[in-house]
């Protein structure tokens, strides 16, 4: 095993000719839990994006390497490949398509192996359990008509059927309730284990409860201005990004 | 190899615009050197009815017929055919078939057509089939053309509804260099009803060229025309789209709906919704979506991992599952997938 899974050094990054990644660095090993805090237009979002290889952002300068291997120039469907996986802060529909299907395709595709189909249907019923999501959803087009909740919850139960290497949760408690926060928070528990990782993007601690928290940064402007233990979270809940911002400014 | 110009088919009810380029197609059909024994002249009651290409196509169907069928659907009884109506075709051997199909009172009738490339020859279908729906009767229609990119193909069709009839067109027109159909219903009987669920796909330098009508003449009567269709490459596709309702036709309803995904730049794209109404009473609708695919959507398919072409196969299949989902065949079904997976391989 790499001792590090993801490294990313001195990355800029724009969208529409705007830097908004300004020479950011970050090393995530694996087993580790990771918190992206900061102000909104930060560039946290940007940031899962560019790791992903989303053709709308243009890395400038600087380098991504997964398990040691330079990603920067990859196809985002090769990274997926390699592991890596990204929970979005909008889901997006897909008329026509199941979630199902969608989940056996994607599968197949990050396996590259062909599906056991009872295995499948058998792990697909005991995570949507997990999950307090209802059987049905599975033969529903994806996202087509799912409330904010059971959009991100949709999204944990590919996290968990996928289980990627590294997965980044874009926002994923915003705009949940406070039980739907505490199932999705149990499924992000029972992803972690010693060889995988993960990158939680959050305004909010209550996400975090269950987990084991290895570093927080705060990003601010594009670029880590403070890395600390789970302490710094609770000083961001009493003072608020700005002394951090300002302390980074002198 | 003997040819023939139809010089006037799939023409417009109403004429538009000669620049652009819609009113009428031009097509050049292979006459076959074998034809099949046929009546003199088509029986009186298939006679009148008329089709989306037009007289000429109707024409050069009958008089250079190789496959003559004739379906009798006897009143209040079932019928259905999806096996001995499948063609696999090849080059030097044209084939023209012409498929009368009769549903008499009451009965429930599927039929299935399709036609494939036996070899990678320069293959020709020509095909004309018409239908009577006699009163109650329902019709299900199902034409499947998966030709290699060297075939040329027309389909004509017609179809004549009485009371309380309902007929269905699907159509899958994804192969060939050419491919150039026409459909009219004519909804002449009190709430007869008319469905047409088109499927289409362009690619490398395929000429598509596509004609329906609905003609409402009867009260109270219904039609849903759906085009759905993906464009590559340089291919050129002219879709038109006819609601017609004439006076007398009170109280009823047509609507006509066609998406179009766009993959290229390059492709030739024109859309011809029309509605006539010498008819007041009467609801008319048209819609039409044509686009790139969405950029977003398409990275969150390949943020899972599919390739590029894995997740345009897979947004076209949804576009195209409740057509596909109508044919009644599984492995044929499964033949289509298989098919359009080899399409994107080659244009993703």
């Amino acid at each position: 095993m790499a001792d590090k899974l993801l490294e990313v050094s001195g990355l800029h990054a724009s969208v529409d000719g705007k830097e908004i990644l300004n020479g950011l660095n970050l090393t995530v090993s694996p087993g580790e839990t990771h918190v992206l805090m900061g102000p909104n237009g930060a560039g946290k979002s940007t940031l899962g994006n560019v790791i992903l290889g989303n053709p709308e952002y243009k890395v400038n300068a600087g380098k991504i390497l997964f398990e040691g291997e330079d990603i920067t120039k990859e196809k985002t469907d090769a990274r997926a490949r390699r592991g890596i996986f990204m929970s979005f802060q909008s889901p997006e529909e897909v008329p026509g398509v199941t979630l199902e299907d969608f989940l056996r395709v994607s599968k197949r595709a990050v396996t590259g192996k062909p599906l056991k189909v009872f295995a499948f249907q058998k792990q697909l019923k005991k995570t949507m359990e997990s999950l307090s999501m209802d059987e049905s959803y599975a033969r529903r087009y994806l996202n087509v008509g799912f409330s904010g909740g059971e959009k991100k919850k949709a999204e944990i139960l590919q996290m968990l059927i996928l289980q990627p290497k590294l997965a980044i949760l874009d926002e994923t408690d915003s705009g949940l309730d406070v039980d739907a926060v505490r199932i999705v928070s149990e499924g992000i528990r029972q992803y972690k284990n010693e060889s995988n990782a993960l990158l939680i993007i959050t305004h909010n601690a209550k996400i975090l409860e269950n987990l084991k928290v290895d570093a927080v940064h705060v990003l601010a402007d594009g670029k880590i201005i403070r890395t600390g233990g789970p302490e710094l979270i609770d000083e961001i809940s009493r003072t608020g990004f700005r002394p951090l911002e300002e302390g980074a400014a002198q | 190899m003997m040819e023939e110009q139809l010089k006037n088919i799939n023409t417009l009810p109403a004429l538009t615009w000669n620049h652009l380029g819609v009113n009428r197609a031009k097509f050049t059909a292979q006459r076959p050197e074998k034809r099949a024994a046929v009546p003199a002249t088509m029986p009186e009651a298939f006679a009148k009815i008329e089709t989306g290409m037009g007289k000429e196509a109707e024409t050069f169907a009958e008089q250079n017929c190789t496959a003559y069928h004739v379906i009798e659907a006897e009143e209040n009884q079932e019928y259905t055919n999806t096996d001995s109506l499948r063609y696999s075709l090849t080059g030097g051997d044209p084939v023209v078939d012409v498929t009368l199909i009769h549903a008499h009172a009451g009965s429930r009738v599927t039929v299935l057509q399709s036609y494939t490339s036996g070899d990678d020859s320069a293959c020709f279908h020509g095909g004309l089939t018409k239908i009577i729906a006699e009163k109650g009767a329902q019709v299900r229609l199902v034409q499947v053309q998966l030709l290699n990119s060297a075939g040329r193909h027309f389909d004509d069709v017609g179809f004549l509804l009485d009371d309380g009839a309902h007929a269905e067109i699907i159509q899958a027109e994804l192969g060939g260099q050419c491919a150039y159909s026409g459909c009219l219903a004519l909804l002449q009987g009190y709430q007869s009803s008319f469905g047409a669920d088109t499927i289409y796909l362009g690619d490398g330098t395929r000429k598509l060229d596509l004609n329906y009508v609905a003609r409402h003449t009867g009260k109270k009567t219904a039609s849903e025309m759906k085009a759905s269709g993906a464009l590559f490459g340089q291919s050129d596709k002219i879709y038109r789209g006819t609601i017609d309702f004439i006076c007398g036709a009170a109280r009823s309803t047509g609507h006509e709906t066609e998406n179009t995904l766009l993959f290229s730049p390059k492709v030739r794209n024109r859309t011809v919704p029309l509605i006539l109404c010498s008819e007041e009473d009467v609801d008319g609708q048209h819609a039409a979506t044509i686009g790139k695919i969405n950029q977003e959507r398409l990275f969150y398919l390949l943020s899972r991992g599919l390739t590029e072409a894995e997740a345009k196969q897979l947004v076209i299949e949804a576009q195209f599952a409740p057509a596909i989902a109508k044919v009644p065949d599984e492995s044929l079904q499964k033949t289509i997938r298989n098919y359009l997976g080899r399409r994107m391989q080659l244009d993703g």
